[in-house]
């Protein structure tokens, strides 16, 4: 008998004004014990609205009809109380950030025993001993549950989330994007460990996510949603070698594999980089004062200032594109904002066209701003939302005092908008930002940096909020900009194929330093650090035959507050001897260079 | 926390339409109608104060404290006059008197919070010691004392009022301007090079420019009704009419013992009546602004199920 069945399922939702939404139509899904289904599509494509579907936990706007059988027994016509009896002990779920989900006040231990007692599973003594095997099973040491969440790392309240969806011993779970929020670390980390789950407890798991990489790395069968339907259904390598439905085929396609396409960088930008140097960091380093308060002072408190970045040198050329990889707070975004002399730096300079931006005050700053323009990471949130597209794109030209006449400014919008290729801009200008998609979006806050012709860009993670389909085309317009020759881009990521497949040249910081940097190809292909090899083998890659377990770091992303000695990375490298403790490596070629590396490629490690 | 998730993919098909949205959604609150009905007929009577009266307010034209009548609905005071003329024209000083000084306060009071939240730092500590410090006066008592060391004007009391009551909006301004001021498109403006006062009037204040609104519309009532109380005390212009000096007159010329209620709770519930309308319409525009509010995951309400035979034509 089928695990779970679920046939013919529609939901809509009451819209404002008699009209409503058909959110999900006529999906059919079914799962066995030990199988691993994604269900993949962007926002707003049905899939997490499933979901809840299957735990009978629409919202009071929604309305449903069809079969969700468990075991054979269909729960829908009990309507919601007909769920709330498998909700747990049958089908579990662990909720799109749900790591953030839980209570501050309550240890993490109590709040996954608080499944058990609500169910009757276990209580007391027995509850206790059942959480502990829970955190031990998500590879959390039993002894934690007295903690509280603030006291988890994100990787570990996410694993928490899992034991507590684990609580009631169900035999389904569904995990909504449950690696979205975390680094490619943890994300690798995670994905792992659910993988070892379902095997081990013969779990059935339903894995929604926007994310086809992950779904190939994870699961055995997939199905692809789009506008509600399910559009396409079977095995993983099926799908990825003869996909049918051309929108599974354009999700393939817009998956950037790490080693598949050309390497962007092309020596021959590598030699400009020379000529015309646009940008030239030299030893910047920039720290976030804590809070010393009077009772510090008092107590003869030393200052623990937040070294965020410590002696970064890097530069850029025009028409050249830089890449900055790394984990969240290992300082990539403190050095655009040093760059962009947002935040007071404590040492080094940055060089634009020879000046050295440090030196200036702000407002001496502020007309050199033109040349310098950053992209930010989310277009919801970089545009304001009461101004019309025409309004954003003009308002640069308005600070600078540039084109004297509307007609002047009206031309040069037009101009930057054809160049973000919104186009016809007329289709666009007097639109606001809510009515835009997300792609849209990011186009409009491109098309407002061109405005000023600045001749160095910095991307923040320009696509990472965008939707699988769109990020392609905003890492293409990037790509196109910078290839007219006169304007380099910086772009910052944590993703590695992305990486691979636009920039020229590629550093890979960890805890505020660079520790490799070289030409895109050489770090791909001839990685010398072992952090750069780590990452690059736990990168996910959207065909299943190239599925490895790679070299999943342990631990947790680093804490600049806490710098270990000698070699920052030696607490977590795989391959750390006893000097790494205490000697400290600086950039360096390659001791025994492979044929054919450039000799700018260089790497901090002293086994290198 | 299941239905937030949801949430999502709901939001992304509703088209929300900004400013003119949100009036809409004020507007289609009934609190929010009968409030501002109650001030649009307040303003319109004060307006019209003069074409509105039927009898002069300056001259008898019945007997003292004559009660009730066809000629005259509400009465009359000590001296004879009409009360329904007197509650008419004693509008329009007390609403103009309360318009004027929650002018002074909504200026003090958003430009203290603006300021203070914007540039933070020493300017936001100064400025906020100096907010908390008037906001332990206690105000009607302050009032008294500055209004009695100025002598009875009119101009007094608003500014009197006006300096009293901008500290809760400082304050609710500021929190609000620190978080909008966190926002990346105020960054990114930064980034392009905008100077401060640019992202003031064009970024920040427009954002918070609904809570300032909502707050006026509170502190009017607040103002009405110290203006009120202060005229009561004799503390305002004697010479004008005003709901306040009104009563007060009728309190000084034994009104109460004469029995002569009518010449007291008319105006009385004429203050009672904007300071609800008031209310009524500040509070639908203050839940208007907080989603948290709506937000509707605790409504016991659950799903429906659908039969298979009501689907839409779509639906295959």
């Amino acid at each position: 008998m089928t695990l779970l069945d679920v046939r013919d399922l529609n939901v809509w939702f009451d819209l404002s004004g008699d009209r409503e939404f058909h959110a999900v139509k006529d999906v059919g899904l079914s799962l066995e014990p030990g199988q691993r289904l994604g269900l993949v599509g962007e926002s707003g494509s049905g899939k997490t609205t499933t979901a809840l579907a299957v735990m009978g936990l629409l919202p009071s706007s929604a309305s449903a009809s069809g079969q969700v059988a468990i075991r054979g027994k269909d729960l829908m016509p009990g309507g919601e109380d007909g769920f709330r009896a498998h909700r747990w002990t049958d089908v579990a779920m662990v909720f799109q950030g749900a790591m953030n989900a839980f209570n501050p006040v309550r240890t993490v231990g109590w709040q996954i025993a608080e499944p058990m007692q609500a169910h009757g599973t276990a209580s007391g003594a027995a509850a206790r001993t059942r959480v502990g095997e829970l955190l031990e099973l998500v590879g959390i040491p039993a002894a934690a549950a007295g903690r509280y969440p603030h006291e988890f790392s994100g990787g570990m309240r996410q694993r928490a989330a899992i034991a507590m969806a684990l609580a009631c011993d169900p035999k389904i779970l569904l995990a909504d994007e449950p690696t979205t929020a975390l680094d490619v670390m943890v994300q690798a980390q995670i994905l792992e460990l659910l993988t070892r789950l379902c095997s081990e407890l013969d779990l059935a798991l339903l894995l929604v996510t926007h994310d086809l990489a992950v779904v190939a790395q994870t699961c055995d069968e997939v199905a692809v949603m789009y506008g509600g339907e399910v559009v396409e259904r079977g095995p993983i390598d099926q799908l990825f070698h003869s996909a049918a439905h051309p929108y599974t085929r354009a999700l393939f396609a817009a998956t950037p594999d790490l080693y598949g396409g050309p390497a962007g960088g092309s020596g021959a930008s590598a030699e400009a980089a020379d000529s015309s140097t646009l940008l030239a960091v030299q030893g910047l380093s920039t720290s976030y004062q804590s809070r010393h308060t009077l009772t510090d002072r008092i107590a003869r408190r030393p200052r623990r200032d937040v070294q965020a970045i410590d002696g970064v040198s890097l530069s850029v050329a025009k028409g050249e594109m830089l890449a900055i990889v790394g984990e969240s707070g290992c300082g990539k975004t403190t050095t655009a904002q040093s760059i962009l002399g947002m935040v007071p730096t404590s040492g080094g300079s940055v060089l634009i066209n020879g000046v050295d931006v440090t030196q200036l005050s702000a407002r001496q700053m502020r007309p050199l701003r033109r040349h310098v323009q950053m992209i930010y990471q989310d277009p919801y949130e970089s545009l304001d939302v009461r101004f019309k597209v025409r309004q954003t794109v003009e308002e640069p030209l308005l600070v600078h005092g540039i084109g004297a006449t509307r007609a002047e400014r009206a031309a040069l919008v037009r101009t930057a908008m054809e160049r973000a290729e919104l186009t016809p801009p007329e289709a666009f200008l007097e639109r606001y930002p809510h009515q835009l998609s997300g792609g849209q979006r990011q186009r409009v806050a491109i098309a407002a940096s061109l405005v000023l012709e600045p001749e160095l860009l910095l991307a923040d993670e320009p696509v990472s909020m965008l939707d699988v389909s769109v990020r392609a085309g905003v890492l293409a317009l990037l790509d196109r900009l910078r290839r007219g020759g006169t304007m380099g881009v910086v772009m910052i990521t944590h993703d590695l194929s992305t990486a691979a497949h636009f920039a020229d040249r590629i550093a890979v910081m960890y805890l505020g330093r660079i520790v490799e940097q070289g030409t895109a190809h050489d770090v791909i292909h001839r990685p010398q650090h072992p952090y750069t090899k780590a990452l690059l083998s736990i990168v996910p890659r959207p065909d299943p035959r190239e599925r490895s377990l790679g070299t999943i770091l342990r631990g947790e992303t680093p804490d600049p507050r806490n710098i270990p000695s000698g070699c920052r990375f030696h607490p977590r490298c795989p391959v750390a001897e006893d000097r790494c403790r205490t000697t400290d490596p600086v950039l360096a070629p390659p001791k025994h260079p492979e044929p054919g590396t450039v000799p700018a490629h260089v790497s901090a490690c002293l086994l290198a | 926390m299941s239905t937030s998730v949801a949430k999502v993919d709901v939001a992304e098909v509703e088209v929300q339409e900004g400013l003119w949205a949100a009036i809409r959604g004020v507007l289609r609150e009934r609190t929010a109608m009968v409030g501002l009905t109650i001030l649009t007929l307040f303003v319109l009577m004060a307006i019209f104060a003069p074409l509105l009266s039927p009898y002069d307010v300056h001259q008898a034209s019945c007997t003292v404290f004559e009660p009730p009548s066809r000629q005259h609905w509400l009465g009359c005071d000590d001296g004879g006059v009409d009360m329904l003329s007197l509650v008419i024209t004693g509008g329009r000083i007390s609403m103009i008197v309360g318009f004027a000084a929650t002018l002074v306060a909504m200026t003090i009071g958003g430009g203290v919070g603006l300021v203070s939240g914007y540039f933070g730092g020493w300017v936001d500590t100064v400025l906020m010691r100096i907010t908390d410090y008037f906001l332990v006066i206690p105000d009607l008592v302050l009032m008294i004392v500055i209004s009695a060391v100025w002598g009875p004007s009119l101009s007094h009391v608003v500014i009197v009022i006006g300096i009293l009551l901008w500290t809760g909006t400082a304050r609710v301004i500021r929190a609000q301007v620190k978080s909008v001021r966190e926002r990346v498109y105020v960054k990114r403006a930064q980034a392009i090079g905008a100077g401060n006062w640019r992202i003031i009037v064009r970024h920040v204040l427009p954002q918070v420019g609904p809570l300032l609104i909502a707050n006026t519309v509170l502190t009017i009532a607040v103002a009405i009704f110290d203006e009120t109380a202060l005229a009561f005390l004799g503390l305002s212009d004697p010479t004008a009419t005003t709901w306040g000096t009104v009563m007060e007159h009728a309190f000084d010329r034994t009104a109460v013992s004469a029995g002569a209620w009518w010449a007291i709770v008319p105006a009385g519930v004429a203050v009672a009546l904007v300071i609800m309308g008031c209310y009524l319409f500040g509070q639908s525009i203050e839940d208007a602004l907080n989603p948290r509010l709506k937000v509707a995951h605790l409504s016991p309400r659950s799903w429906r199920l659908r039969s298979l035979v009501g689907r839409g034509p779509d639906a295959l």
